[in-house]
């Protein structure tokens, strides 16, 4: 393309040098046309002039004839009628004179031949005058006389020569222009003919040029749409590769958009989905240095993932795990043995205030990258560690309550059957002993004992001896069973828990046991007690059954002596019933709160359900009962009671 | 001859004793019987004790021991006799009203050497009863040695 703008370029300053050329010859050609054709006019006028001259010359010499001519007709008539021509001729002449002194100007020499020529018309016209004037005045004859001095005639003759040589050089300098144009008129032509050889030579060249140009400019063409053709095809092969390029490429950027999208919606699910999650999400990189933190994670430690991220995760731990979670995770990256990875344990976190808490740790390690990151799944189980323990206590509360239920089981299936026993052993002696009635009224067996003392003796010991186990059987299994329904009532019944004034309490079950008191010869004696939190009626019930065994149980051998104390301690109120009883061996003293349990069952009446029953009336109201004693060194109980300052707390 | 087995009844209900001894006698054991109304009064007697009855040295013994006693049960008395290297080779069989398997485990642990459940039905009853009273004239029941 460079070498065609060249070539073009030359063509083109080649046309222009040769248009250039042209239109200089032109102006040269005109130029000098022009400079023929004022030189034309010039000699032109020049000529006419010249003609004009002559045609003057001619006119005056006529004229001053006739002036002649008329003067002398006058002259010979004395008529004044031929005077007429010579008048008219004589301003005639003068113009004509003047005339030729204009026509002249352009010729020197001429113009001296007119300067001449005007006294020589002046005198001959006075003379003319000066004959008309004679005649007029003195006659013909003076007249005549006048005419014959000749001057007249000589004048005239000089006026004529003048007037030949002035036309003859007129005619000279005709010849001579005539000469000087027909020189110019032949180099003119010449000139004009060179010119146009010339300038058809160079319009030829032009032409040639011009023609040269439009060859080539009809090959750069030609070429050129040869060129925009083989374009054309390229422009339409590239294109069409470009067009299935483009659709790959499109098919491409829609597969890659569609990629992007479910890429973008998998992060956003995902993210949403950490997020989200209950569980807090810390990932870490292989320093420990934490890289991202979900919104469960922030609100689980107190901190903003601002605070944590680009911290060291060590900073979530309390000590000694701090310390140790460095070198722990060096450990990893070295032997690639994990303790946590992929397993998951109880660890425990560190607030940003401090606290601690019980959490699940899971980790899971992901290559991204060339490099390790480390996620970490966190759940807060304090509540679940609360619910656990909480779980653990009532599981073992309720493990005491079954054990405590089995034992009644126990005790029920033991003492329930063992009246059943006698009931049923003694009930089939009575049949037994019918049978021996019947067959002895029936008549003495042969060879039989019909012996009278013999049915006495069934009638008067043994039928009555089964009657009376039969039914202390069932009233053995009455008191039981009624022992049951108490036992069994007080877990229903409702507990009223109020402020205990324990002193009055005491002294109302004091008045009530004076007689008993009396009668064993004993001395009760209470001391200042706290008050206590609990429910009267049954916190009545207790200290009565303990005040009423101190009294069942005294050692005969010594005056009775019972007293009640309290205290209080550590929001709890201890009071303690001490006697100087027969007191309780130590193997024994675990079987007095058993259901039933009588140590000894002689010594008066009861039904082993007092201090079962002491003992779940406690228990009920968080209180406690206990012994302490020693054979025949007497007995301490203990009850243990809130103390009414927890509900005056609470309110 | 070896001298006559002294069966030790200790049973805390007065009937179930009665029963017992009836039920021996009918079975056809006329051995003597002594009665122990609980675990205290039995070892007091084994162990030479306190101020009632004591046993008597080179005599054989067999014991029929109820559980559930007052102050000290039957299940005690057992691993008292049996922790001594004297008492241990007392015959002692169990005679309750409950086979709780615990205390039937407890008991064949600590070395009974029967346990019997004391039937409310009369035939069982009187039939156990027979056959501890073979039981009884079948063993050769050891003297035991005095102690103290």
């Amino acid at each position: 393309m460079t070498g065609a703008t060249v070539q073009i370029q030359t063509g083109e300053r080649r046309l222009l040098a040769g248009l250039g050329a042209a239109w200089v010859l032109l102006a040269v050609s005109a130029y000098f046309s022009y400079l023929n054709a004022s030189h034309l006019i010039a000699t032109s006028h020049a000529v006419a002039r010249s003609y004009a001259l002559m045609t003057r010359e001619e006119e005056l010499l006529a004229r001053l004839t006739e002036a002649e001519s008329s003067h002398f007709g006058y002259l010979v008539s004395g008529q004044e009628v031929f005077l007429e021509p010579y008048v008219a001729a004589t301003n005639r002449i003068s113009q004509l004179a003047r005339e030729l002194g204009e026509l002249s100007r352009d010729a020197p020499v001429q113009q001296q031949r007119v300067r001449a020529l005007e006294p020589l018309i002046t005198r001959r016209l006075a003379l003319i005058q000066e004959r008309v004037e004679t005649r007029r005045k003195s006659g013909s004859a003076a007249a005549a006389a006048l005419v014959r001095e000749r001057e007249g005639k000589r004048v005239m003759d000089q006026i004529r020569r003048l007037l030949a040589a002035m036309t003859a050089a007129e005619e000279e300098r005709l010849r001579t222009r005539e000469r000087a144009s027909t020189d110019r008129a032949r180099i003119t032509i010449w000139f004009d003919v060179g010119f146009g050889a010339f300038s058809v030579a160079l319009l030829t060249g032009i032409s040639f040029l011009l023609f040269l140009e439009n060859v080539r400019r009809q090959q750069t063409e030609a070429s050129l749409r040869r060129a925009r053709d083989e374009l054309e095809v390229r422009v339409r092969e590239r294109t069409a590769t470009l067009a299935a390029t483009n659709n790959a490429l499109a098919a491409q950027i829609a597969k890659h958009q569609q990629s992007e999208r479910s890429l973008r919606d998998s992060e956003e699910r995902l993210r949403a989905i950490v997020d989200t999650a209950a569980e807090g999400v810390i990932t870490i990189d292989e320093r420990g240095v934490i890289e991202s933190v979900n919104a469960a994670g922030e609100k689980m430690f107190g901190y903003t993932a601002a605070e944590l991220i680009g911290r060291n995760v060590s900073r979530l731990m309390p000590s000694p795990y701090r310390e140790a979670h460095d070198r722990y995770l060096a450990d990893y990256l070295r032997t690639g043995q994990a303790r946590v990875i992929g397993v998951g344990r109880e660890v425990v976190g560190q607030r940003k205030d401090g606290t601690v808490f019980p959490m699940d740790l899971s980790v899971g390690c992901a290559q991204l990258a060339g490099r390790r990151l480390f996620t970490g799944v966190l759940r807060d189980i304090t509540a679940r560690k609360g619910a656990e323990e909480q779980l653990g206590a009532m599981a073992r509360s309720l493990a005491e309550k079954n054990k405590e239920l089995e034992t009644i089981v126990y005790v029920a299936s033991h003492d329930l059957r063992s009246p059943l026993v006698n009931i049923q052993g003694f009930s089939n002696e009575l049949a037994r002993l019918c049978r021996q009635l019947r067959a002895s009224l029936a008549g003495p067996p042969p060879g039989g004992s019909g012996d009278p003392r013999a049915v006495r003796f069934w009638l008067e010991q043994e039928m009555p001896e089964a009657i009376g186990y039969i039914q202390a059987g069932v009233a053995k299994m009455d008191v039981l069973l009624s022992g049951f329904l108490r036992f069994s009532r007080l877990g229903r019944a409702a507990l009223t828990l109020e402020r205990i004034n324990a002193g009055a309490m005491l002294a109302g079950i004091a008045r009530a046991m004076e007689f008993q008191v009396q009668q064993a010869g004993a001395k009760l004696e209470i001391g200042p007690v706290p008050d206590c939190l609990g429910d009267a009626a049954q916190l009545t019930q207790v200290f009565s059954n303990l005040l009423d065994n101190a009294l069942k149980y005294l050692e005969p051998s010594r005056p009775g002596h019972i007293t009640v104390t309290g205290g209080s301690e550590a929001g709890r109120v201890l009071y303690v019933v001490r006697d100087n009883g027969i007191g309780i061996a130590p193997e024994h003293q675990g079987k007095i709160f058993e259901i039933f349990h009588r140590l000894n069952p002689s010594a008066g009446e009861g039904e082993g359900l007092g201090l079962t029953i002491a003992q779940r009336i406690l228990e009920r109201q968080n209180g406690k009962i206990w012994v302490e004693s020693g054979l025949g060194q007497g007995s301490a109980f203990f009850v243990s009671l809130p103390s009414p300052l927890q509900i005056d707390d609470r309110r | 001859m070896t001298r006559e087995v002294v069966i030790l009844v200790a049973e805390d209900d007065a009937g179930h004793a009665r029963l017992i001894e009836k039920n021996l006698t009918r079975a056809g054991l006329s051995n003597r019987v002594e009665r122990f109304e609980n675990g205290q009064e039995l070892l007091d007697f084994l162990f030479g004790r306190g101020a009632g009855r004591r046993r008597v040295a080179d005599t054989p013994y067999l014991l029929l021991l109820d559980i559930r006693m007052p102050k000290i049960d039957g299940i005690e008395v057992l691993r008292q006799i049996k922790q001594d290297p004297e008492l241990r080779k007392l015959p002692v069989s169990m005679l309750t009203t409950t086979d709780d398997p615990r205390d039937v485990e407890v008991c064949h642990r600590l070395g009974c050497s029967h346990y019997l459940v004391k039937p409310v039905d009369y035939e069982k009853f009187a039939e156990a009863i027979k056959q501890l009273g073979l039981f009884i004239t079948l063993v050769q029941v050891p003297e035991i040695n005095g102690q103290s």
